[in-house]
């Protein structure tokens, strides 16, 4: 038996919280006559968890054990109180039917749903529907069973024979296969210390409340990719390469809501992970033909921020850590912690003034974490030059600190 | 002499006049060579740079006899301000308590079915601090630009969550996406142009 609680390194993923921006005003005008101020409560997410290609077979909606990582990083934000609300979006890349890509989507993102919810039947579904690549095999099952610690000949019997509600009898049937993924479920979806979590379908965006979990979970299909090849790699490239260059496109991602948001089925835009896209056009961005075409050179969504065909997914993905980064290699986010000298606390809302690589400086706000997050950022060395209390503008500490952050 | 006063941001017109000793704005307003800023901005909603011509204070002299008692009635700026709380989908956050807390005064009020929320204010007051739902957000009164001013578009579809709150302008690719969703929401044409209908429209939305 190998170690169950020691999954393989992350093949790539982020969970990350988005940049906050405290104490930001309300411009309102005065009134002598009628005049309002409508304030509305913004749907912006605050945190953001985002599985990559890797953590997924290929082609395949069956969830590897390494996704155990980011999951566990997640974890952290599914104990906290008051809980924020999940709703999980998947994603393909741009190659191939936009049918099918919405479908292996949809299928990625239901497969994330029922882990995160423990929804057995979820999987049980998936694995007994295939579609086109998706076939959950019994080389799947045997990777479940390795992850859990059970290899050669006897790991279905040698399994079994740790549940005593099954019978030792070695065959991999539909009641043993039901145990497995709950007990894999569990392996993949726990915190740092190996203790699984769990959401309730209640606790997601939409409460659980539409049919088909929509709202909490869909596939976008090929709408919003990260990447644009060139229209020279498109046509040059051979497909084997194209694929793997078009890996950073494929993943799930998890935007976080505040647990106080309301979200109507009815006003939600977006289809349930098994409905077709007909729905999406509504919500396309009015050059989104434009956006789909390759150009002449690369785009990344983190640089040209013009490669996703939904406005609607890009109001979360505007600012969110998860989606401006280039993809596995180059997660483009770089961290500072700043604490107070005097307690060590996290200096919370402080300006910080950051030298970039270019040599340009730019000034970030900590969030509540005291952190100050560069998105999207390439280079190696940043400066932090200042700390700055934003309302007073007078400078809490001055620095020639070098982060000698690789990107 | 009449003053030119230049407006700054966090003007409006009561404000200036109660700084300059007028008891209202109206007869400030209403002065001839204001005939040109009245005729483009809303009194509560100036731009900085504006011109406003502050007219002499009139010395108002009243003959009255002794020995009687004498009402005399003065005219006073009745300024308020009106804040309508909305969830993201324009649903009316309805009778939900919040407070405001300005100048070491602390109200707490109940929102109307509406969402409504109005507060009289002092002309000077230059900003009050909104508590709803355990969060507190500075509400600066006077700074809402026109709406045809780049300040102005931005901060009404901030106010409306189409875009998140700055301090600077707002990045143009993310304000392109603010006004498609509004114009989507609206049942405009889409275009992403802050074009004359829709910021008629987004000021109807807005209420000012």
């Amino acid at each position: 038996m190998t170690d169950p609680k020691t999954p393989p390194l992350s093949a790539g993923g982020i969970v990350s919280p988005h940049p906050r921006r405290p104490h930001l005003p309300i411009f309102a005008a005065p009134t002598t006559a009628d005049e309002r101020n409508t304030v509305r409560v913004p749907l912006r997410p605050v945190a953001c968890m985002r599985l990559n290609d890797g953590h997924f077979d290929f082609d395949s909606s069956v969830v590897l054990p390494a996704a155990a990582r980011e999951l566990a990083e997640l974890a952290p934000f599914a104990l906290a109180t008051p809980k924020p609300r999940p709703a999980v979006f998947g994603h393909a890349d741009p190659v191939g039917k936009d049918a099918y890509n919405k479908e292996l989507s949809g299928r990625r993102a239901r497969s994330i749903y029922a882990v995160l919810t423990r929804d057995v039947a979820g999987w049980e579904a998936l694995a007994d529907t295939p579609f086109g690549g998706d076939q959950w095999t019994q080389r799947h099952l045997d990777g479940m069973l390795e992850a859990l610690g059970f290899s050669g000949g006897s790991r279905v019997r040698d399994f079994q024979a740790t549940h005593p509600e099954l019978s030792a009898d070695g065959f991999l049937g539909p009641k043993t296969r039901r145990v497995l993924f709950g007990a894999y479920m569990d392996l993949v979806c726990s915190d740092a210390q190996g203790t699984p979590y769990k959401y309730a379908p209640e606790e997601f965006l939409g409460r659980g409340a539409a049919p088909d979990g929509r709202v909490d979970m869909q596939g976008c299909g090929e709408l919003n990719p990260v990447l644009m090849l060139s229209s020279a790699e498109l046509s040059t490239l051979p497909p084997a390469k194209r694929n793997q260059e078009n890996a950073p496109n494929r993943r799930v991602v998890v935007f976080l809501f505040p647990e106080d948001t309301r979200v109507s089925a009815g006003t939600w835009p977006c289809p349930s992970a098994k409905e077709d896209g007909a729905k999406c056009q509504s919500r396309l961005w009015s050059d989104a033909a434009a956006r789909r075409q390759p150009s002449e050179s690369r785009r990344t969504y983190a640089s040209t921020r013009d490669t996703f065909a939904c406005r609607f997914y890009e109001r979360f993905a505007f600012h969110s850590p998860c989606e401006l980064t280039e993809g596995p290699g180059g997660p483009g986010v770089v961290t500072f912690r700043i604490r107070r000298e005097t307690d060590g606390a996290p200096a919370v809302g402080v300006l910080a003034v950051i030298r970039l690589p270019d040599g340009t400086t730019t000034e970030v706000l900590t969030d509540d974490a005291g952190e100050a997050r560069l998105q999207g950022v390439k280079g190696e060395t940043f400066q932090l030059l200042e700390v700055r209390d934003v309302d007073q503008g007078h400078v809490l500490g001055s620095t020639e600190k070098e982060a000698g952050a690789s990107v | 002499m009449p003053l030119i006063h230049e407006v700054v941001l966090g003007e409006h017109m009561a404000s200036i006049a109660a700084q300059y000793g007028f008891g209202g704005w109206q007869g400030v307003w209403k002065h001839p060579d204001n005939a040109a800023l009245r005729a483009k901005r809303n009194p509560n909603v100036l731009l900085p740079g504006d011109q406003v011509t502050i007219p002499d204070r009139a010395t108002g002299l009243v003959a009255i006899e002794t020995g009687q008692m004498h009402s005399f009635r003065v005219s006073r700026s009745r300024l308020k301000l009106h804040l309508v709380l909305q969830d993201h989908d324009g649903a009316a956050i309805a009778a939900e308590q919040v407070e405001l807390q300005w100048a070491g005064r602390n109200s707490e009020l109940s929102t109307s079915d509406q969402g409504d929320l109005e507060a009289k204010i002092e002309p000077r007051l230059a900003s009050l601090t909104l508590v709803a739902r355990g969060q507190a957000t500075p509400v600066l009164i006077g700074n809402l630009n026109p709406v045809d001013d780049p300040s102005g578009l931005d901060a009404r579809l901030a106010n409306l969550g189409y875009l998140s709150a700055t301090e600077d302008a707002a990045d143009p690719r993310e304000r392109r996406l603010a006004i498609e969703e509004f114009q989507l929401e609206q049942g405009l044409p889409i275009t992403g142009n802050a074009d004359a209908v829709t910021l008629a429209k987004l000021k109807e939305v807005h209420g000012a």
